[in-house]
């Protein structure tokens, strides 16, 4: 029966240098692809406790069944992996072209497992899969790798990922760079690193069918016709990345200070208006890309023809890295934040933890807590953001320390550092502020994969469809968003497309690439179990309730205009946090009862557990 | 003036590959850019090259010259390619300056943009007009 699913996967043992196609099961069919897939995969066949950075660990390069097709707005990957940087289970994802390549090579899924001695390169030509020594190659950022793989391939189209000199360091927040697209949250770059593999290329000449094509391709009609309506309206949340790219939101969230800013201290930044989309679009020659097949094209792409960097192009910064090397660490200058922006790209770090670990090494330094050398670095300085960003790539000095993350380099420095690292699990925050956006803050604390935005309610907060600072009512909208957004995970879309697509029109478009019908209810309960089966690694690994937990400046009043005095309250967090253990069926350790699994059907996990 | 019908504007495509997608399926029922007759190449951070055929608007039309055959001829304001006639020597491939011309090798014959008879699915879906179908020119 045709299908836009292989039902295969490519396992490549890097310990071997072998690889082998397998089928998938009937069971983890059941979890439809993407995260559900991956989370599944890395449940059953990785002991609790493994090493992240051990052979035991796996990337899973994971597609959905709507990756590679027409249908819009699901363009990402997800990457599936243990994180070191958390210690948590990881989901995280790039968008482009990667997926659909994956596909068009003749997989769902790529898993890479074992640990190599020597530094190698692999290159997927469809269903040739070939070992390149890649020495050569650890001198070479991570987008001078991808040039020299192609060039040494021969192939100029393949698509190419690449972990930086971050990443062979195994700095903790080491990201996989696709292209200029991101694997950016958790460290899974410096998993890459530990297994020795400095790249993969791809490259995929198959069709992909689907089950029903006239089905299929009103599915995706009907899609675009509602995406292209929000489209048209320029002052909704698409409308405005559409234009000028997701930087366009930084002044909306500024002016309800609510824009994380010296290092959280403050939520407004008087000088956001130097370096939103607005003022690169208005200084720099400016170009809008899209993924593949997404109408939307929210990316931009720079061109800094001036000053210090001039010669310069970046895609984005995006509206998070704004943030987090932006006004998180009082950084005025456009050129020097996309400067910033490329480096991470290079060096092939998470913009986000790499700004939260530079602003918690600022504020130290500035309270004393670092000594030395260290202790002239000050905020509002973009000069020593740069040397710190190389310092933790290259693990030098302070930023060996840095390097580990910002949870766990606070702790090493001590004083009151812990109560000002932004983080949640040593996994760096998002651009929003707990004390302003309350279920937000229930959702970094909450989120398996620490410090998550993806699935917080946001829009619905920030637009003021909510009462922001209310804490009654945050569970039950955040344990919404989390089940509907891992679901929306398994197909592979965009986090974007739940502000815009009905579940009906996700459930159309699955449908008709594979013939499986699920309910609106079904599609709720799938996204419900794979946060269980997350939560489930989790416990194993020890997280509790004491994990669930924001630093103490998130119970410190803001400072400064448009937002002072806005704060969270310990009661109020314990307020949200019960109810929405309460809500998930879990203890009030936040661990899930038997009843919860048994109701999810994965009763089977419940003794993973207690080991 | 005679004006080929599709108006190509590499400068405003934004690389989505949905004109490519909708080709692909169009054309061989299975989605891959690799099987569309309208390629995008990305080059970054330039705007992409876009691989399709400019009709009437290829000055010389070196194709139609290339062609030993009556394999490629000029009808109205459309070059068209003629299975029936080609050898399948492959001159025209070489000789196209936007590299819109393929061969198949299963089939052992070239092919490239026909417009869809007059009615291209690319155009339904750019939604940035790098694509775009005008009605009119002379012969329109």
């Amino acid at each position: 029966m045709a299908s836009s699913n292989w039902d295969r996967m490519l396992r490549i043992d890097l310990n071997r240098r072998t690889y082998a196609v397998e089928e998938t099961t009937a069971q983890l069919e059941e979890y439809v692809g993407g995260m559900g897939r991956g989370v599944k995969l890395l449940l059953d066949e990785m002991v609790a406790g493994a090493d992240p950075l051990g052979p035991a660990n796996r990337l899973i390069f994971s597609t959905g069944p709507l990756t590679g097709t027409l249908a819009p707005m699901f363009a990402q990957t997800c990457l599936v992996t243990k994180s070191p940087l958390t210690g948590t289970i990881l989901n995280t994802y790039a968008g482009g072209d990667l997926g659909a390549e994956i596909k068009f090579a003749g997989y769902d899924a790529l898993i890479f497992e074992g640990q190599a001695d020597d530094w190698s390169y692999i290159f997927i030509d469809d269903g040739h899969v070939s070992f390149h020594d890649a020495a050569h190659l650890l001198k070479m950022d991570s987008l001078g790798t991808e040039q020299v793989v192609r060039e040494e391939l021969g192939v100029a189209q393949a698509r190419v990922i690449t972990i930086g000199l971050a990443g062979q360091n195994l700095v903790k927040f080491a990201a996989i760079l696709s292209g200029r697209r991101v694997f950016g949250r958790g460290g899974a770059g410096a998993v890459m690193g530990s297994k020795r593999l400095k790249a993969i290329a791809i490259r995929g000449t198959r069709g992909l069918d689907v089950y029903d094509r006239g089905a299929f391709l009103a599915a995706v009609d009907e899609a675009n016709s509602v995406i292209n309506k929000e489209l048209a309206n320029e002052f909704s949340l698409l409308g405005m990345f559409s234009r000028h790219g997701t930087g366009s939101g930084m002044g909306v969230v500024n002016e309800q200070g609510a824009l994380p800013t010296r290092n959280h201290y403050m939520g407004y930044f008087a000088d956001a208006d130097k370096i939103d989309s607005y003022a690169y679009a208005r200084d720099y020659p400016t170009r809008i890309i899209s993924c593949y097949a997404c109408p939307v094209h929210c990316g931009q792409v720079h061109h800094i023809n001036k000053g210090p960097w001039a010669g310069l192009v970046t895609r984005g910064p995006e509206y998070e890295t704004m943030y987090a090397l932006g006004s998180e660490v009082l950084n005025s200058s456009a050129e020097a934040l996309a400067k910033a922006n490329d480096l991470c790209e290079r060096l092939g770090m998470d913009t986000l933890t790499a700004g939260t670990a530079v602003a918690l090494a600022l504020e130290c330094a500035e309270k004393g807590i670092i000594k030395g050398e260290g202790s002239k670095l000050k905020f509002g300085d973009p000069r020593a953001v740069l040397t710190l960003l190389e310092d933790i790539a290259h693990r030098r000095g302070l930023g060996d320390l840095l390097a580990e993350g910002p949870g766990v380099a606070a702790r090493e420095l001590g004083g009151e550092a812990p109560a000002f690292a932004m983080q949640v699990k040593n996994s760096g925050f998002a651009a929003w502020m707990p004390r302003r956006m309350k279920g937000t803050g229930l959702s970094f604390a909450t989120a398996n994969r620490g410090g998550c935005h993806k699935r917080a309610p946001i829009g619905a907060e920030i637009m003021g469809f909510v009462d922001m600072d209310a804490v009654e009512g945050k569970a039950a909208m955040v344990k919404e968003i989390q089940d509907k957004v891992n679901a929306i995970f398994t197909l592979v879309g965009c986090r974007f497309s739940e502000f815009v697509l009905p579940l009906e029109s996700y459930l159309a478009l699955l449908e008709g690439a594979t013939g499986t019908s699920l309910s609106a209810e079904e599609f709720m309960t799938l996204g419900e179990r794979i946060w269980n089966l997350e939560r489930v690694f989790n416990v194993a690994e020890g997280f509790r309730r004491k994990d669930d937990s924001l630093p103490g400046r998130c119970y410190t009043p803001i400072v400064g205009e448009r937002s002072k005095g806005a704060v969270l309250t310990e009661e109020g967090m314990n307020y949200m946090l019960d109810e929405y253990y309460s809500l998930r069926g879990w203890d009030s350790e936040g661990v899930p009862q038997a009843a919860k699994l048994a109701e999810l059907g994965i009763e089977a996990y419940i003794a993973r557990m207690s080991t | 003036m005679n004006q080929s019908p599709l108006l190509v504007n590499e400068e405003s495509c934004t690389e989505c590959e949905s004109c490519s997608l909708i080709c692909s399926i169009e054309k061989t029922g299975l989605t891959n850019p690799k099987l569309a007759r309208v390629r995008v190449v990305k080059r970054w951070p330039q705007p992409p090259q876009l691989q399709i055929c400019r009709q009437i608007d290829c000055q010389g039309t070196p194709c139609v010259e290339a062609c030993p055959t009556e394999g490629l001829y000029v009808s109205g304001r459309e070059v068209v390619l003629k299975e029936e006639e080609c050898t399948g020597c492959l001159v025209c491939v070489e000789a196209c300056p936007y590299q819109a011309i393929w061969f198949d090798q299963e089939r052992s014959v070239p092919y490239k943009c026909d417009l869809c008879g007059g009615a291209p699915r690319c155009i339904e879906y750019c939604f940035v007009d790098a694509l775009l179908w005008q009605d009119g020119g002379e012969n329109g």
